[in-house]
């Protein structure tokens, strides 16, 4: 928690800031707790399957012999791909039979209270609706939170070490809620690279221009030092190889996988060479190795292949 | 003199119009009640037909002004004295008025023959001159719609409230163009002549006001879009072009009203022809017009934004972006942006890698419909959007893509 201890011991001057920087970030310190402890390599489970529902009720299973989403867990705040008016077959958002497969699953485990959270891009009506994303919630009794409606969903929160992103209104759900999942899906992206978990992140900001004008790459590492999810499962059934991060595009693939980790650098980095070479080709991928984050490289992790 | 018992039944009658129509004011947030609701106004249909000959929309929208003109054949202003909700206010306001003689001359007829002229050379009078396109407007403050151009009804009809207060009846006997209208209608045989010679004087005195009127405000059209060369407002989609467009419409802001991205909005006349005053227009500083939505094409009560499947709007090009190098991140600071690619739903934007790697944005006019979404995504802050859209003199379907 060394991300704590830094943010405790603040200056004087910036003290009430710190404070209430702290308090915040006290707000998710659950969701932290289960997050990958420092040194160790961390595991990346690479399921795949043709059937979206097995591969979601074994990425499940996965989860719950690894602890579940902790001890007491009452709510769950879940940070899908909803950002674009795109049909499912589009690879632009988070597949709708994933979303459900979990929701239905994460209901089975007891927990009820599930939030999802999003600042789409485009219209949220159009991307929550055409993404068949709004549907999928429904039809497991859970509510979508569209970020874009007036109303008190922000928090201002001080970013731990941020060298671009230094403070940032985030949705407050993914702090109060006990766990949080970040459930995005892997895609081209004309100017990150590629989208895959860090990147979806930009979707829980209210101002997500600053990020833009500010380095875009160091701002997306910079909040992955603050936010840390439970657990990261990309979606990388089907990937957009270009035209991303909305598509549509001619250039599809078939990957058929879903990537699981504690670890965001880790999945982020294993899903990337489905697309390149080396991790190391994404920008923000190589700055949040850097920053201690995660390892960009495969040989730091322990992948486990398995056929759902 | 009507009898007593008569009296009160059209007091009654007038209350319950001007109640019914307060009604429909207020709940104008309904596309459907805001769409019957400007019909009742006759000129500005009236004007629509006569500047642009357009008989798109559907017959039905023509019975509420079929029944004002049946009844001002049969019987004269009997519109004004039992229905018009304006004139039950004026007629209030009169009761307790001082009764002093600001306007002597009747000139409701040189308003109306100076409307009827104007609307000719595609100067749409009628939009400030009726007084129910004028009520109809009165309530779209109170809708919610908070912009300057919605209080323009709002602060007329109470300057003319005002009026009665000084001049008993000031417009409905002097100035009113609908009950002109009214009065004309009804055919009287016996005196059929002498009418002709009174009305003769005051259509020319139309002609003498509206011509005039209207060229003025072309000539102050062109004059300001000489400034403008080749610039033309954002319209929304299946408004075609902004003369069209302009004349059609009659500034019931439903389409604002209903819009759910918030792009469209009515602006201070700027860099315009004065017959495109108020009229709605799209700012894409304020929102994206959605790849999907189709609701103002479905509200809009006078066939000014034609009505479009969800299919054709999206090959619809009703602007085309163009980027603005000095204040792009992507070209000028050197920041990995591209957000205008990202928002862009048609692919319209390219990418141009820079020498160190980094991309860059490029318009590829043939795919871009001119939606905003670039230009409301676009983060540059510095010197304003760094990419915009400019209005196409005629919105067009495109076929690529």
């Amino acid at each position: 928690m060394k991300n704590f201890s830094g943010e405790m011991s603040v200056k004087r001057r910036g003290f009430l800031k710190g404070s209430l920087a702290a308090t915040a970030a006290a707000a998710i310190a659950p969701s932290l707790l289960a997050a990958q402890a420092e040194g160790s390599k961390p595991d990346v489970w690479v399921i795949h399957g043709k059937d979206k529902e097995k591969l979601m009720a074994k990425c499940l299973e996965i989860i719950k012999s690894q602890g579940g989403f902790g001890k007491n867990i009452k709510t769950l705040a879940l940070k899908i791909n909803a950002a674009w008016a795109r049909e499912p077959e589009t690879g632009a958002n988070t597949d709708p039979v994933l979303v459900s497969a979990f929701l239905a699953g994460v209901k089975k485990m007891g927990i009820t209270d599930i939030l999802m959270p999003e600042n789409s891009c485009a219209s949220p009506k159009e991307s929550f609706t055409k993404s068949g994303i709004e549907e999928a919630a429904k039809a497991n009794g859970v509510k979508m939170i569209d970020l874009k409606t007036k109303g008190d969903h922000f928090r201002k929160v001080k970013i731990p070490g941020g060298e671009s992103l230094k403070d940032v209104e985030v949705a407050k759900y993914f702090m109060d809620s006990d766990a949080v999942v970040n459930m995005p899906v892997a895609k081209h992206h004309g100017g990150a690279k590629l989208s895959m978990a860090m990147k979806n992140w930009m979707g829980a900001v209210k101002d997500r221009g600053y990020w833009h004008r500010n380095n875009l790459h160091q701002c997306i590492a910079d909040f992955a030092e603050f936010m840390k999810p439970t657990w990261t499962i990309i979606d990388a059934t089907k990937t957009m190889m270009a035209n991303g991060p909305q598509g549509p595009s001619k250039n599809m693939k078939y990957p058929d996988l879903l990537i699981l980790s504690k670890n965001q650098v880790a999945a982020d980095a294993w899903a990337s060479t489905l697309f390149h070479d080396s991790p190391d080709n994404v920008l923000y991928i190589k700055l949040a190795a850097r920053k201690g984050l995660g390892p960009s490289r495969l040989e730091d992790m322990n992948i486990h292949k398995i056929e759902g | 003199m009507v009898s007593r018992t008569v009296g009160k039944i059209r007091l009654l009658t007038r209350l319950f119009c001007l109640v019914l129509f307060t009604g429909f004011l207020l709940a104008a947030s309904l596309p459907q009640l805001s769409r019957i609701l400007p019909q009742s106004g006759v000129f500005a249909l009236t004007a629509s037909f006569i500047s642009e000959k357009n008989i798109s929309f559907p017959a039905l929208w023509l019975i509420l002004p079929g029944l004002f003109i049946l009844a001002a054949v049969l019987r004269g202003r009997v519109f004004c004295l039992w229905v018009c909700p304006m004139g039950t206010l004026f007629s209030a306001a009169s009761k307790y008025s001082l009764k002093w003689q600001l306007l002597r001359w009747n000139i409701a007829g040189t308003v109306f023959w100076a409307g009827i002229f104007s609307s000719i050379l595609s100067v749409p009078v009628f939009l400030f001159a009726d007084p129910l396109s004028q009520f109809t407007r009165l309530g779209l403050p109170l809708n919610g719609l908070l912009i300057p151009a919605t209080f323009i009804p709002l602060a007329f009809s109470l300057a003319l409230l005002l009026l009665h207060f000084i001049q008993p009846m000031i417009w409905c006997s002097k100035l009113c163009p609908l009950g002109y209208l009214a009065k004309f209608l009804k055919r009287d045989k016996t005196r059929l002549l002498s009418k002709f010679a009174k009305e003769r004087r005051e259509l020319i005195g139309g002609i003498v006001v509206g011509i005039p009127l209207a060229l003025c405000a072309k000539k102050l059209g062109t004059f300001q879009r000489d400034k403008s060369a080749g610039k033309y407002p954002l319209l929304p989609p299946g408004a075609v072009r902004t003369q069209r467009f302009s004349a059609l419409c009659m500034r019931c802001y439903a389409c604002i009203k209903v819009c759910p991205s918030g792009i469209l909005t009515a602006k201070f006349p700027h860099n315009a022809d004065a017959g495109s005053w108020f009229a709605p227009e799209m700012d894409a500083d304020k929102g994206a017009c959605g790849q999907y939505c189709v609701e103002c094409n479905r509200v809009c009560p006078t066939g000014a934004i034609n009505f479009l499947e969800e299919k054709a709007k999206q090959s619809l090009q009703i602007g085309v972006a163009h980027v603005r190098r000095g204040a792009c991140l992507a070209w000028t600071d050197k920041e990995y942006c591209m957000v205008c690619h990202e928002y862009c739903p048609f692919g319209a934007i390219d990418i141009d890698e820079s020498p160190d790697g980094i991309p860059r944005p490029v318009v590829k006019e043939e795919l871009c419909r001119g939606c905003g979404a670039c230009q409301y995504a676009c983060p540059a802050k510095r010197d304003g959007k760094a990419i915009i859209i400019n209005g196409v003199e005629r919105q067009n379907f495109l076929h690529a893509g």
